[in-house]
């Protein structure tokens, strides 16, 4: 479903992305683990859609169309979602109406007609019992006031609303206790399924011990320099990426 | 010395003499009518050299006459012409081009709770507390806006709530101006609230079609001891219009006031706000929100004045701007020597949508007790990136993003409001102005 071939971004004139190739099909898992600065976040946003960045050479396709050609929204009603490493705070936009307002939209643009108010309430209900959202989180502003494992949780919960096709997960463990770690693991592996794939972006080979890779990428300076089953995040773990930082240097 | 007279100028100035024939007749009134026409037959319309009006040129705005309305027109409000609060259980006191319209209008119940008088009619037997309180509020100076309101008065109401009484339902005064004419409309509200009243005070400026004219409204509120009060003004004049208030008032030992003023109409606006807090443990907030485009200009010029000890007084503008429009805050605090344990908490941001758009704020704290807390800010920005990245990333289209975080914006100052009821009512005309211009780019 989402075919990365020889992608190539810069920002600033500075290359981070230098020739990417990755294939995800439907229902596969794969992690991609790198040190800092390897182009980890710079390939997630660049998937999303942020136009900080310059496509320079490459493309990417997901599902048979041209991605780079999409808006951010675009990409979304097509089912492609991040979860981001650092949500941002909205102050004054409830996240009951955030939630609402982005399923409406995404229906819309795929000309489906809106859900109505008590199935969307339904909906939000069910899914934040699961990972443990409280009804005042709904009630307040998006991600304001939120600690750090809220903010994976609400992160979650927007993805099992939203119900894309491919997940990417931005650094999601980053800043979570061992318990916040688990019921969010929980929340992405309920989600895991024949029809969907899934990208997960990870510095520490911990967050896969719950959710259990089919792939792993090893990503240096911009690059894909390693791929290979879910042993590789052990031995990265025990070997550290001073050999992958060496290869890049 | 002789003295250069624009064309509008000139043509106030005529007027004065026809209008002393028509306008409703009130021996008492006449002292304050003499020393507005001589004020402002002295120093005419506000020159930028003074330092209030460094912001907004008012006479290359009023660059011709505008005749000023003197006989009540009967013309139809179209049905177009909609309150924010027509579903609110509410009294209405409607205005058309400056005069009352009683056939509009339904606020009997009102007048069983609270003395009302209409200002349009003869005002030789006001009662006294009309008498007294009319214009008194703040007397140091006269401003040519303040004078031309006072001279040209045709249309208004009083309204006295007895000690202990609070209204039933909120009064919304609704100033439709069809600007059929170019002419300047000059209406006044005063309300005096006895000890421990209560009143939840809405008022409406709207315009019909494209409409030119200029529109003075007046509005005066004095709160006796432990009354409360709570003023919503929503200002959604013509892109041709120009709009002119005064809001004052005066704060009683434990009262408050709580405002908010909605400037989103007219093509000049120029909202002059004072309040003074007279008796200790006084409060006063004021809200503003600005939503301005194309060329528009609004200009807020505030003043409070802690004059006793004890008081607290809040400001918050939250002002948008998009165009080339162009936003003016200028807030000054007043803290008395006798004013200790003042707290004054005062904030302005601008919210800049586009490269030609322009915020200037002024914050002034004038402070003479020492045991005080007095804070201001002024911030003004674009919209954020990352926000706007991320309500896209979910799938929410760029325009309305940007009016998800407009409304935002906006909401911390209509937040202020402490009437869920009516707080809702103006978010969803906010969004509703929002989506008409969005509709048309």
């Amino acid at each position: 479903m989402l075919e990365i071939k020889n992608l190539h971004a810069k920002v600033e004139d500075q290359p981070i992305l230098r020739g990417i190739d990755l294939t995800v099909n439907p229902g596969e898992v794969h992690a991609i683990m790198g040190p800092n600065g390897s182009g980890k976040s710079t390939l997630s946003h660049v998937l999303a859609g942020r136009d900080d960045y310059e496509i320079t050479e490459g493309s990417v396709s997901y599902k048979g169309e041209d991605l780079l050609e999409m808006e951010p929204e675009e990409r979304a009603a097509h089912g492609l979602f991040l979860a981001f490493q650092y949500p941002i705070e909205i102050p004054g936009v409830a996240t009951m109406t955030f939630l609402k307002t982005a399923v409406n939209s995404q229906r819309k643009l795929r000309g489906e007609d809106e859900l109505a108010t008590p199935d969307f309430m339904k909906l939000v209900r069910e899914k934040a019992d699961q990972l443990k959202v409280s009804q005042d989180m709904l009630r307040r502003s998006v991600n304001v006031g939120f600690s750090g494992g809220e903010k994976k949780r609400a992160e979650i919960l927007q993805m099992a609303v939203l119900d894309p096709t491919l997940c990417v997960l931005d650094e999601t463990d980053s800043g979570l206790d061992i318990d916040a770690l688990r019921v969010v693991a929980d929340g992405v592996n309920a989600l895991r399924g024949p029809d969907r794939g899934m990208v997960i972006i990870t510095h520490y080979q911990r967050l896969l011990n719950y959710i259990v890779p089919d792939h792993v990428h090893v990503l240096s300076a911009g690059k894909i320099v390693r791929s290979g089953g879910k042993e590789l995040a052990l031995e990265l773990e025990e070997s550290g990426y001073a050999a992958y930082e060496a290869d890049a240097a | 010395m002789s003295i250069q007279r624009s064309e509008a100028e000139t043509a106030y100035l005529e007027a004065f003499a026809e209008a002393g024939e028509v306008l409703p007749k009130a021996q008492w009134l006449e002292p304050a009518r003499q020393a507005a026409r001589d004020s402002f037959a002295e120093t005419g319309l506000p020159h930028r050299r003074d330092e209030a009006w460094r912001w907004t040129d008012l006479r290359t705005v009023l660059d011709t006459g505008f005749p000023p309305a003197l006989t009540g027109s009967q013309s139809e409000v179209p049905a177009g012409v909609k309150s924010p609060f027509t579903a609110l259980d509410r009294h209405v006191i409607m205005f058309v081009d400056g005069h009352l319209r009683a056939e509009l209008s339904d606020y009997e119940g009102l007048c069983g709770a609270a003395q009302c008088v209409c200002i349009d009619e003869d005002l030789d037997d006001a009662p006294q507390w009309l008498r007294e309180k009319f214009g008194s509020a703040f007397t140091d100076e006269h401003d040519a806006v303040s004078a031309l309101n006072t001279v040209f008065l045709t249309g208004g109401i009083a309204i006295s709530v007895p000690a202990g009484t609070k209204v039933d339902k909120p009064v919304e005064l609704i100033f439709v101006n069809t600007g059929t004419e170019p002419q300047t409309l000059n209406t006044r509200c005063l309300l005096v609230l006895g000890d421990g009243a209560e009143i939840t005070l809405l008022e409406t400026h709207l315009g019909v079609g494209d409409g030119r004219y200029v529109a003075n409204s007046w509005t005066e509120v004095f709160l006796g001891t432990g009354a409360r009060a709570e003023h919503i003004k929503v200002q959604n004049e013509t892109a041709s219009a120009v709009h002119l208030a005064n809001t004052h008032s005066v704060i009683g030992a434990g009262a408050t006031f709580n405002s908010l003023c909605l400037s989103a109409g007219a093509q000049t606006t120029r909202n002059q706000i004072k309040s003074r807090l007279d008796g200790e443990g006084g409060h006063v907030g004021i809200a503003g929100a600005y939503m301005l485009s194309d060329r528009q200009h609004c200009d807020t010029a505030l003043m409070v004045d802690h004059a006793v000890p004890e008081c607290t007084s809040g400001e918050l503008f939250k002002c948008v701007m998009d165009d080339h429009a162009r936003g003016i805050f200028q807030g000054k605090i007043i803290v008395r020597p006798d004013a200790q344990k003042t707290d004054g908490m005062q904030m302005t941001q601008g919210l800049l949508l586009s490269e030609t758009a322009e915020f200037d704020a002024k914050p002034e704290l004038e402070i003479f007790a020492d045991d005080v807390r007095c804070t201001h800010g002024a911030t003004c920005g674009e919209l954020d990136e990352d926000q706007m990245f991320y309500l896209r990333s979910r799938g929410i289209p760029a325009d309305e993003a940007k009016s998800l975080l407009i409304a935002a914006f906006i909401g911390e100052a209509v937040d202020e409001i402490e009437s869920e009821e009516i707080r809702d009512l103006v978010k969803a005309y906010v969004a509703e102005l929002r989506d008409g211009a969005g509709d048309g780019s």
